[in-house]
């Protein structure tokens, strides 16, 4: 990656998904201190301030992620990489768990390979594996990414650099992932923009 | 040319997806036998803790609301697509006991509930995980209950609403409300994604509709604005909502096209349970309580029209060779036409029971 519109083009795309990730963690965390809006019955176990106790006990998870699908421009492509993540100690996600976090995703496919760098927000299950999230349920993602298309890439040059930004989403374990990405490098022409699209399993 | 054929994959990819999406199944017989504590104090601080973030965050911001931008915030707080937090939340904690409980269960579990016995992976129910069991005030359900109840009940509530708008009288409105979730269920729901129509699904339903409306019930809000900002003056309370119509082993499934033959064999396992103590209790005891809820007055009617067949033949009564149950409409429960035994939301309330 040389020259300036690539640089700013990665800049705004980590921009853009950071402030996504930003957005989507300010929901999380209630505030505490004063008296609850809901009152609680005398006796009742847990209560409230229990349960966020009890929740508030987390610790950091790293799960791996993968994705196989067919890909424009680069036929056929194979992802893996992780998410970054927290949730109560007593979470094990052998079945579903709401998993949120910044994301790292590495591609080799046919006709490119490329790095994609995000926040990911999935229902997923890691079964008997214990760390890759062998089923992803329903899901989305944003990311800033960067591809180089190789030879035999579908309706795109050969050795040429992409920079841009990515949305993804799974349902049902199908992923879908949709971008725009601005061509970059030396060489590139002027605001050559494409969309890339791809389909398949994983997330 | 390239492009058009992918694109057109794909579309044809979420078309075959699209039905199992949210098609959440559950299990009650793989912990027919089995031993549940209660978990209704644990569920119910946890939806409150939520409501109660809602509304901390809603009074902080200081700003005029109205009390359907407050449950509105409340559902904002609840919704993640598909899987509604408080179902997660149950899934996953500690706090609650569920069946199958432990990694060893769940994999098991996995492996043999009832609609991997005899199916493809490739069969779309499979390609939606099945939920655990879970015990509120002597009732069994799935947890996928508590995504219909928050989910699919303020749908329900939204029509509802909409339709006391124009005019329509409330008991009709709920009438037809619930009318568009049993459609919902008979198409992407259940009915054509996994051949699955649940009427269990449906109760939690009406019962979420219920606790939608009450929150902002002109007569009776369980919301209200004071001057320290807005407040639930009831705490959600799931006990008094559920009954024997949640237990998908009381109150069975609707199957449609082939499920059943894939079904039968596997609930006939279960024939010998049936003399379990804990389960015959259990049984008694539904029978005992079941009633003829509004949920049930509808599916009558399709039932009455011919549209769906009769859920009696579904149930493990049935497949035992014990004498057919009514289900829709147990002895007792009062008549069958016009209106059912049960109370409607003209007269419950969120907490008020």
């Amino acid at each position: 990656m040389s020259g300036g519109p690539a640089s700013r083009t990665m800049v705004v795309c980590i921009v853009v998904a950071v402030g996504i990730a930003a957005g989507a963690f300010a929901d999380e965390a209630p505030p505490a201190g004063a008296p609850h809006p809901v009152p609680e019955p005398p006796g009742v176990h847990p209560t409230i301030d229990e349960v966020r106790a009890h929740d508030a006990d987390t610790t950091r998870r790293v799960y791996a992620l993968g994705r196989v699908q067919i890909d424009y421009p680069r036929r056929l492509t194979a992802s893996s990489g992780f998410i970054v993540t927290r949730l109560p100690r007593d979470f094990d996600c052998t079945t579903t768990c709401l998993i949120q976090g910044p994301t790292v995703h590495g591609t080799l496919g046919l006709s490119g390979a490329g790095l994609a760098v995000g926040y990911g927000s999935l229902v997923g299950e890691t079964g008997a594996s214990g760390s890759f999230l062998r089923h992803a349920f329903v899901g989305w993602g944003a990311r800033a990414a960067y591809l180089r298309t190789w030879r035999g890439a579908w309706d795109a040059p050969e050795g040429a650099d992409y920079a841009g930004v990515e949305a993804a989403a799974t349902a049902a374990q199908f992923a879908l992932t949709f971008g725009v990405y601005r061509h970059v490098g030396a060489g590139a022409p002027e605001a050559d923009w494409r969309v890339f699209f791809g389909a398949g399993w994983g997330f | 040319m390239r492009r058009l054929r992918l694109a057109c994959g794909i579309a044809t990819m979420i078309a075959i997806a699209a039905p199992s999406v949210r098609a959440l199944e559950t299990d009650q017989y793989y912990a027919f036998d089995r031993t549940l504590e209660d978990a209704g104090d644990a569920i119910n601080a946890e939806v409150n803790s939520e409501i109660a973030a809602a509304l901390e965050k809603v009074n902080a911001r200081g700003a005029k609301c109205t009390c359907k931008n407050v449950q509105s915030a409340i559902r904002r707080r609840f919704t993640y697509p598909i899987f509604l937090k408080p179902e997660l939340w149950t899934t996953n904690t500690s706090l609650v006991h569920k069946v199958p409980e432990g990694k060893a269960d769940e994999l098991r579990f996995r492996r043999e509930y009832v609609y991997a016995y005899h199916t493809s992976p490739l069969d779309v129910v499979r390609w939606m995980p099945p939920s655990p069991t879970i015990e509120v005030a002597g009732i069994r359900f799935g947890t996928d209950k508590l995504s219909h109840f928050f989910s699919e009940g303020a749908f329900l509530n939204q029509w509802y609403r909409s339709m006391v708008r124009k005019g329509i009288p409330r008991e009709e409105a709920i009438r037809r409300a619930v009318l568009r979730g049993v459609t919902t269920e008979r198409t992407v729901l259940g009915g054509t994604s996994s051949g699955v129509m649940s009427l269990a699904d449906l109760e939690a339903n009406y019962q979420g509709l219920l606790f939608w409306s009450g929150l902002c019930d002109p007569a009776d809000p369980a919301l209200k604005k004071t001057p320290a900002g807005w407040v639930l003056t009831r705490p959600f309370d799931l006990a008094p909502l559920v009954s024997p119509e949640w237990d998908e082993s009381w109150q069975p499934n609707v199957y449609l096209g082939k499920r059943w033959k894939k079904v039968r064999p596997y609930l006939a396992r279960f024939c010998g349970a049936l003399d379990h103590p804990a389960v015959a209790a259990r049984r008694t005891d539904y029978a005992r309580r079941d009633t003829f809820t509004p949920s049930e007055a509808i599916v009558s009617g399709l039932l009455a029209e011919g549209r769906i067949p009769d859920p009696s033949g579904f149930t493990i009564d049935a497949v035992c060779g014990l004498p057919l149950r009514d289900v829709l409409h147990p002895p007792g429960s009062g008549p069958k036409d016009p209106a059912p035994a049960r109370r409607t939301v003209v007269d419950i309330h969120p907490g008020a029971h």
